[in-house]
Parts: structure tokens; sequence; C-alpha cells
């Protein structure tokens, strides 16, 4: 704290802007130290007014995370953005974790022989269901309960949501894949299976909870798989036969969902 | 009950989200920050925005500050980097803060007691080696920075630099 | 405004609503009722949440099932639960709200949120996180969103359980204003509630209505029939403060009678249903 403060013939200069260079260098090095100087010192109040308004509406907006400014520059809109992101499996580090998780299927795949690939093609398309079962109903929607009454369609969000979690596994699955996995068929071979399991799990959410419904899907499917795989690890399941009974699931799965699309309003 | 508040409570009570907190902050530093910014920029549409970007700064980086030394210092190098990057395409003469030649006798013992004794010895240089000082000493802006506001390349900031500390040491000595 | 005749709603077995008529306006009405009695299952009905399986149901002049983005675009909500506000702001809760009242102007739906925030008290603390606030600060939050997009109709679920006496009356305030001008209905077990806020109260009990009129006329039930004595007497009957026992039911002659409350009247309600069923 220095010694000297200012005087009323200073503040007027410095706040004029006429105050000569020399002592406005002392004057400012002093301000910063001294409360009592600087509330000397006057700007006019609209002018103050004017900015906090600025500054007001800059702070109370939220700051969209990585997420939603990824799906904004895609083109989505801002708040379809908003609610897409505000989803628990959305978040930054769910889609790390489960990246990281498909890393780890992809390298365990290298390593061993049938049951390696087999392991991805089993893992990755629950990535998916459990990513729908996070992202919406009971302790994963910010607003379930008011949500529940309010006119944005419930279905709607759902579906977005879904397609979201998709997406989000899919890209990463494709982009570590490629230089990972030999056979490039299993990159594709996941996807149906992976689609619908999915568009089981909405199904199955118009009567129960979402959770519930992800949880009970991946069981069985892990069970499935394991089940039908534990004699004689081969992929054959995923092969063209396989592929169109989940084309099949699929379809039904989809027709089942529209048909109790009101459920989740 | 928060304009009783000392500056750093303030800033706690923003870093939890506290928007009375950023207010009376705003009311305490906005109107020297706005004088000594227009003392760098004559442009006040320049200063509005930057003391608006500064104060937006300080919400959301409250957590940053760590106790060390005065807010009001904290707020001054938030404030005029966010001067420097509106000024980034419009480049500056030397800001008036920066001219002058000659000193009055108290002017030097201000000098002396706010800078030391290197105050009055700043007195004896050059206006463009003033400048260089002053905005690195006063101001608290890296070599680059100074290049910024000042206009001129970094290369010859550093080389004043060093021309003005000979001469300080000579005038030291 | 709202209109039920015969309202139905089965769970199962259950029956928690079993022909449930009354109909209200504009100003607060409380739906007094204990647990199970029916109060949250009518409340989300009226939200359009649930469906009714039976009876009529008219809400601001318009068919829930028919009409029913109509109708939630002018009514506000607050459920027991409202959901999980993880690290969102206050802002960011209700700005997500607001979406999905389809506000979907950034600006515009800016200064709603910015207004109702104002409105419940809460400007200064908008940039903090929910689960930093207290109770009664959480459920200004909850009543904020519930009044985006100015609607007609604002139905709150349980809105002062949990919350200390000082907290409930500062909610008090809160919700008169707001029913100055809309159509509020709010459930509660608390007859303070209803006794300090509404211009008219439903009793339920067991998905039926037992009692809809002023709090007043409520009271007056249980005029002549509150009594205290030395000793306990008749069905509902508990100890006071000076050692002496309150009564409700049919007074004996020379009984000492005493002025009731409206709580009083409630628990004579009750009770008479109870020894209904009894009988």
């Amino acid at each position: 704290m220095t010694a000297w403060h200012m005087d009323e013939d200073m503040v007027q200069r410095y706040t004029a802007g006429t105050l000569a260079a020399t002592p406005t260098a002392s004057v400012e090095a002093h301000l910063l130290a001294c409360a009592r100087c600087r509330d000397l010192i006057e700007v006019p109040r609209e002018r103050l007014d004017r900015l906090w308004d600025g500054i007001a509406d800059a702070v109370d907006v939220p700051v969209p995370g990585p997420f939603e400014r990824l799906l904004r520059l895609l083109g989505v809109r801002e708040h379809t953005a908003r609610l897409l992101g505000a989803a628990s499996s959305l978040r930054l580090s769910w889609l790390a974790a489960g990246a990281l998780a498909l890393l780890f299927t992809l390298l365990a795949a290298r390593e061993t022989s049938r049951w390696g690939v087999l392991f991805f093609l089993t893992v990755a398309p629950v990535l998916p269901v459990a990513g729908v079962g996070m992202a919406f109903g009971r302790g994963a929607d910010p607003a379930h309960g008011i949500g529940l009454a309010a006119p944005y369609s419930a279905f709607r969000i759902m579906l977005m949501r879904a397609l979201a979690v998709l997406a989000a596994t899919a890209v990463p699955a494709t982009v570590l894949g490629l230089p990972l996995l030999g056979q490039t068929w299993a990159l594709a071979a996941w996807l149906l299976p992976a689609i619908a399991l999915t568009v089981l799990s909405l199904a199955l959410a118009s009567w129960f909870e979402p959770l519930y419904s992800a949880a009970a899907v991946s069981s069985v499917w892990v069970l499935v798989v394991v089940g039908g795989n534990v004699r004689e690890p081969s992929p054959v399941m995923f092969g063209a036969g396989g592929q169109l009974v989940f084309l099949i699931l699929t379809i039904a799965s989809g027709a089942l969902l529209v048909a109790r699309r009101k459920e989740f309003s | 009950m928060h304009e009783t508040w000392a500056d750093a409570r303030l800033l706690e009570a923003v870093a939890d989200g506290d928007r009375r907190a950023l207010e009376v902050l705003y009311g305490r530093h906005a109107p020297w920050l706005v004088t000594r910014l227009t003392r760098r920029c004559a442009d006040p549409t320049v200063v509005d925005e930057s003391v608006q970007d500064t104060f937006v700064a300080v919400w959301r980086t409250a957590r940053k500050w760590h106790g060390r030394g005065e807010v009001a210092a904290w707020i001054w190098g938030i404030g005029i980097r966010r001067l420097l990057d509106q000024l980034r395409r419009r480049p500056l003469t030397v800001p008036p803060a920066y001219e002058q030649v000659v000193v009055s006798a108290e002017e030097q013992v201000l000098l002396g007691i706010e800078y030391g004794e290197l105050g009055p010895a700043l007195n004896s240089l050059s206006p463009e080696l003033r400048a260089v000082v002053q905005a690195t000493v006063l101001d608290g802006l890296t070599t680059r920075e100074a290049g910024r506001l000042l206009g001129i390349p970094t290369g010859t900031v550093k080389t004043r630099m060093m021309r003005a500390k000979a001469l300080l040491r000579e005038e030291l000595a | 405004m709202i209109e039920a005749i015969d309202l139905v709603k089965v769970y199962g077995r259950q029956r928690a609503l079993d022909g449930l008529s009354f109909r209200t306006g504009p100003g607060v009405t409380g739906l007094l009722g204990p647990n199970g009695a029916g109060k949250s299952t009518l409340i989300r009905t009226l939200a359009t949440v649930l469906a009714a399986d039976g009876g009529t149901l008219s809400i601001l002049g318009r068919d829930p099932v028919a009409d029913r983005l109509e109708i939630r675009r002018r009514l506000g909500y607050l459920p027991q639960e409202p959901g999980c506000h993880r690290g969102f702001t206050v802002f960011e809760f209700i700005d997500y709200v607001a979406i999905l009242k389809e506000l979907v102007d950034r600006r515009a739906r800016h200064d709603e949120v910015r207004r109702v925030i104002g409105e419940v008290g809460l400007g200064e603390v908008s940039g903090k996180k929910i689960r930093k606030l207290s109770g009664g600060m959480r459920r200004r939050v909850g009543i904020a969103q519930a009044l985006l997009g100015e609607p007609e109709l604002v139905l709150l679920d349980e809105p002062t359980a949990g919350l200390d006496p000082e907290q409930r009356l500062r909610f008090r305030d809160l919700i008169s204003r707001i029913g100055e001008s809309r159509t509020v209905i709010l459930s509660t077990h608390q007859t303070e509630d209803v006794a300090a806020l509404c211009g008219r109260v439903v009793v339920l009990k067991r998905g039926r209505v037992e009692f809809e009129g002023t709090p007043e006329e409520l009271r007056a039930l249980a005029e002549g029939r509150t009594w205290l004595s030395g000793e306990r007497a008749g069905v509902l009957s508990w100890r006071t403060g000076e050692g002496l026992f309150r009564n409700i039911g049919a007074a004996p002659d020379g009984a000492r009678l005493v002025e009731p409350t409206i709580e009083d009247a409630y628990l004579l309600l009750l009770g008479e249903a109870a020894w209904e069923a009894a009988a």
C-alpha cells in the first residue's frame, strides 16, 4: 500500500484523458493496489449499465459441450443439439468410454483367432444398446417427469438420441476398426445386429424402463452368442444367413415400435 | 451483503456461480478498467467489447486466480489481452499513455514511489524505448504482446528492451 | 376451466381414481388427502401424463385425448420428482425445459428463462449448479420451469413436501402471487397450506371426492363436533399440550366445545370414511 492517494484534480484529468503520461504511469500502478482511489474513477452510468447487460447475457447462457458443438458443426439446429447433448450417454465421458471399450475389443480381436473376432462382434452391438438405455427415461434424462407433460414429442427425442448413439458408436468402430482389424467384413457384420438390438430395446421401452429393456436385450444377446458358440466358436451366425435374421428382427421391432409409439408420450 | 466482501471473497463466489458477486466486482472494477483501456485505444467500441469480454472471462475462469496478488492486477491482465485480441487487425500508433518528454519534480517522486529506483530513470529514455518498457513493465505484457500493442515487430521490441535496460543500468549506477 | 366427471383410473386391481368428480377455475385450489388417495394420479391425469380409463374430463375447455398438445402448450407442471439435474446450472436446466416447451428461438427463449427466474427470485443464483442449492431453492427452480410460456394452468404435485417452515412460508407467498392470474392446482397433505393459500379445497379419499368447497366451508364441518375433555372420548382423540384431549366426532351433551380448525374437519372427514368402511 503506497503512502499517497489521488487528489481531485488528478482524478478529473485522468478520467478525461488529459493527465500527462508520466503521472499516468504512477496512477495506473497505484490503482491496482488502492480500492479507495479506484472508487473515485467515474464512467457514465448509462455506458456501464449497457455493458453489464451484454455481460449478463453472455454469462447466463450455457456453454455447449463438445458433443453439442460437433452436432452444430454438422448442421443440427441449436435447440435440437441441446436436447441431444443433455442425455447421459451422449456426454463426453460416455463417448470416450464407449470408444475405449471398442478399442479394447478390437485389440483383443487381433490377438486370438476365432474367439477374438467373435468377441468384437458380441460386444460392439451391446454398446449402442447400453447407450440407448442411458439416453432417456428416469435417471438419465434431466427433466424426465416434466418432459412427460411437455409439448415436444418424447418419441421424437428418443429416436433422435438413439440415432445419435448409433452414430457415436459406428464412427469410432469404423475409424478404429479399419487399421486394427484384418477382416473388414467384420466391420460391416456388427452393424445390422447393433441396429436390430437397438430397435428392439426401443420397442421394449414402451413397456419397461429403457434401462431395464436395454439390460435385458444385452444379456439375452450375450447368452445367445456365447451359448451358440461355446462348443465350436465360429462367426457363422454373422454370415449372410445371420444377417438376414437380423434384418427381419429390425423390421419386426421397428413395426412394433411404431405401433406402440403412443406409449411414449 | 455482497458489497462488504473483499475482492478475493467475491471472486471465490464467482467461481461458485454467484452472479451477484460478479455484478459487485464489475461495479468496483469496470470504471477504472474502461478508463485505463481508453488510454491504450481511443475507440470506445473496441474498449466496450474488451471490457465485456474481460468480465465474461472473469466469470468463466474465476477458479484460475490462485490468490496471488491483487484481484485488480489479475483483471488488468485479462483486460489488456482482450484489448489486444480486438486490436489484432488494427495496429496502433504509440498510445498516448506512453508519450511524454518533460517531467516535473513532483511527478518524479510519484514515479519513484510506484516503480522504485526505476521510476525516475525511465524519464531519461526516448519515447520509443520508454514505450516498450512501459508496455512490458507497466502493463505486464510479453514482448510479443507489446509488439502487437505498439505495432512493431517482436524483434524490435527485444532490441529496444535491451537498449533500455543498458541505459537504465548506466543511470542507476 | 377444469371439469371432471366420474373419472376412473385403474392400476391392476387398484382403482386409483374411483368415480371422481369436481370442477374448479382461476385461483389456487388445494387437493388434500392422505397417501394413496389419488392426488398424484389426479394431477398427472390433469397434466395429460396419464389418460383416464373412464369418465369425462375437460381441461381448459378441451378434451385431453383429442387436444392433448394444445393443453400441454398451456400448462406448467411440477411433478414430485422433477428429474435428476446432474451438473446443470439453474439457467441451463430451465433453458432445457424451455426447449421441451417448444420455445425454439434462442434469443426469445433466453429472455423467457430470465423472466421466470426473476419471477421466483432466483436471479442471483442463475449460474449456480442446482445440486449446490438448498431444498427450498431447488423447489423454486421447479416452480420457475412450470411458469415458462405463461401457462393458464399450473399443476404442482406436493410442492411443499420436505420444506422447513420458513421455506414453506416463502413458498406460499410465491404460489399466492402466481394464483392471482392463473389456475393453480396443488396437492398436499398439510392442512396449513390449504388454510393459508387456497381459495378452494378438494378433499380426496381412496380415489373419490369427499368434500369440495372453500376452506371455511370445510372448517365448518367440524363446527359443534370438536371438544376438549380430561380423558379420551370417541374415536378421534389426541392429547394436547395442556394435558387435555382434543376430540372430534359426535359430541356428548355438556361437552366443552371449541373452535375447530381445518385440520379437525379434515380428520373428521377421513375418520368418518374409515368408520363407514368398518361398518
